[in-house]
């Protein structure tokens, strides 16, 4: 299967402390992977190191190399690495600006000053996550004035205004409800016909639901990955079935 | 443990009771001396009378003083809101980050007459600025550059930094970033971190004495010009004994005014800029 993200050998230390310690992977082209495991076992980290938001994080030293569609995302500069590989955080964190200036946001960084083709990219965009026709009339609204999903939604879609490659969530549900779960998990299955998608989560019945592919990682080391099927009915080692197992006990 | 709770109650109230009391006593009574003084006249005419400022107005001394705010908001407000950008966004050593702590920490506990005197030996005199306003307002720009800087650094640290990284994950630039979601969610603190800096200069006599601020000119027409300033007006009007002392409390009356209703309005912007925010 073909690779949109590969990392080799990558690890992670703050201050001397081993984050993520020698871990090798690959994240398949438009699959959604889950990166699964305990609190503090490195997950964010390394999804911090696939777009380069760990060099924002002072006494950081990384090893290793990531490859974006097999080069080494190193070499290229930093901001075409971010447009390229798009994040979701954990909080809903639009800018507190419009949601139209929040979808315009970017393109206009990236040069585009059109109206017609902002329009287009707003409206594109807020489709591809199911908002338009529920926002369509409110897209002068401050964004902070909506409901926490449809916050984390407007986010989905601001990161997808610089087509991105690649589009990361670091736990993107844990701060909403029942709804807005179902509504971002319909909302990530259908765009996985167009990205790659990885995402970190702490919810194993969403990563059963949503995966193709998964990564189980513990005390920052690589444990287990392989298909979600698999790895969730039979894993191979124990430590991922004690994993599973604790969770669902 | 009862009596330790019931004193410290007892201590943190009388505190809040002394100083409320002292300060509603210092402000009514100043504005009850006053008020009687005060006059469209008394605040659009120049100083005037055998002894200055005995008769007539303080018109100069009120333009001087808004001139020479303003030139030290410009020139304190600017580096300490750089500072705090650097120390917040670009500095990666702590040990850069404690220098600088302690370098402003060291500003802050200059004297004022001190900043007076140092902006007097350089500008004044060795770069040849002569007594101007400009002099003034550096003297005054370096005085309230730790107490801007102090507020913007704390403003800019309680950013969520989620929205700030949400832009660096665009692939957008720092600078770009702090220009176009820092600079304009932070603007509300900013500016009333400015203005009450600018309020502390207003008030302060000391780094104008040698510097900037004359007993008598006309309004402002020139940074490179001296002007008159409230303080000094004061200041010499109580010097000049008790045929100007009802002259005088209308200065003050008229300087407690414009600082007290810059610190309102700065107070009920920054309430109405939190209550937005928080209803976002």
């Amino acid at each position: 299967m073909e690779s949109a993200i590969e990392i080799k050998n990558l690890t992670v230390s703050y201050d001397g402390k081993v984050a993520v310690d020698n871990v090798s992977t690959s994240f398949p082209k438009k699959k959604i992977t889950s990166i699964i495991g305990p609190s503090g076992c490195g997950k964010t980290t390394l999804l911090n190191c696939l777009n380069g938001m760990i060099r924002e994080i002072p006494d950081v030293k990384v090893g290793g190399e990531v490859y974006l569609d097999g080069k080494p995302a190193d070499r290229l500069p930093i901001d075409e690495w971010r447009r390229r590989v798009g994040i979701v955080f954990q909080t809903p964190m639009p800018f507190p600006f419009s949601v139209y200036k929040n979808l315009t946001y970017a393109p206009k960084y990236y040069g585009n000053h059109d109206k017609a083709d902002l329009d287009r990219i707003v409206k594109e965009n807020l489709e591809m996550v199911g908002l338009y026709e529920e926002i369509r009339d409110e897209l002068k609204k401050s964004a902070l004035k909506f409901s926490g999903g449809q916050q984390q939604r407007i986010c989905i879609a601001r990161a997808l205004t610089v087509e991105p490659d690649v589009l990361l969530l670091d736990e993107p549900c844990s701060a909403l409800d029942v709804k807005s779960i179902a509504v971002i998990e319909e909302t990530l299955m259908k765009l996985k016909e167009d990205y790659t998608i990885i995402i970190v989560t702490h919810n194993i019945a969403q990563a059963k639901r949503l995966s193709d592919k998964v990564v189980f990682i513990k005390d920052g080391k690589l444990v287990e990955e392989g298909d979600a099927k698999q790895v969730f009915e039979s894993a191979d080692k124990h430590e991922t079935r004690e994993f599973l197992g604790g969770i669902y006990g | 443990m009862r009596i330790k709770g019931a004193l410290i109650r007892i201590w943190a109230y009388a505190g809040i009771i002394t100083v409320s009391a002292a300060i509603v006593f210092l402000f009514v009574f100043v504005f009850i001396k006053g008020a009687s003084t005060i006059s469209w006249d008394f605040l659009s005419q120049s100083p005037s009378g055998a002894v200055l400022g005995e008769e007539g107005g303080i018109l100069p001394a009120i333009t001087g003083s808004l001139a020479f705010t303003l030139t030290a908001v410009v020139i304190g407000a600017i580096p300490a809101i750089a500072t705090a950008l650097y120390l917040v966004f670009y500095c990666k050593s702590s040990k850069s980050e404690q220098v600088i702590h302690l370098v402003i920490q060291c500003i802050a506990g200059i004297p004022s007459i001190v900043l007076g005197l140092f902006s007097y030996s350089l500008f004044v005199r060795d770069l040849n600025f002569g007594r101007c306003i400009l002099s003034s307002g550096i003297a005054l720009g370096v005085m309230i550059l730790p107490f801007i800087e102090v507020r913007a650094e704390k403003t800019f640290r309680e950013m969520n930094m989620t929205m700030i990284q949400s832009a660096y994950a665009l692939g957008c630039t720092k600078s770009h970033t702090i220009l176009t979601v820092v600079l304009p969610a932070c603007r509300g603190e900013l500016f009333s971190g400015i203005i009450l800096g600018g309020c502390y200069a207003m008030g302060a006599t000391a780094p104008m004495i040698f510097t900037g601020a004359v007993a008598y000119a006309a309004n402002p027409t020139s940074i490179m010009k001296p002007a008159m300033a409230l303080p000094l007006h004061l200041y010499l009007l109580v010097a000049q004994g008790t045929t100007s002392l009802d002259m005088a409390y209308g200065t003050a009356f008229v300087m407690m005014a414009v600082i007290l209703i810059s610190n309102a309005l700065v107070t009920i912007y920054a309430r109405r800029r939190q209550r937005a925010w928080n209803q976002q």
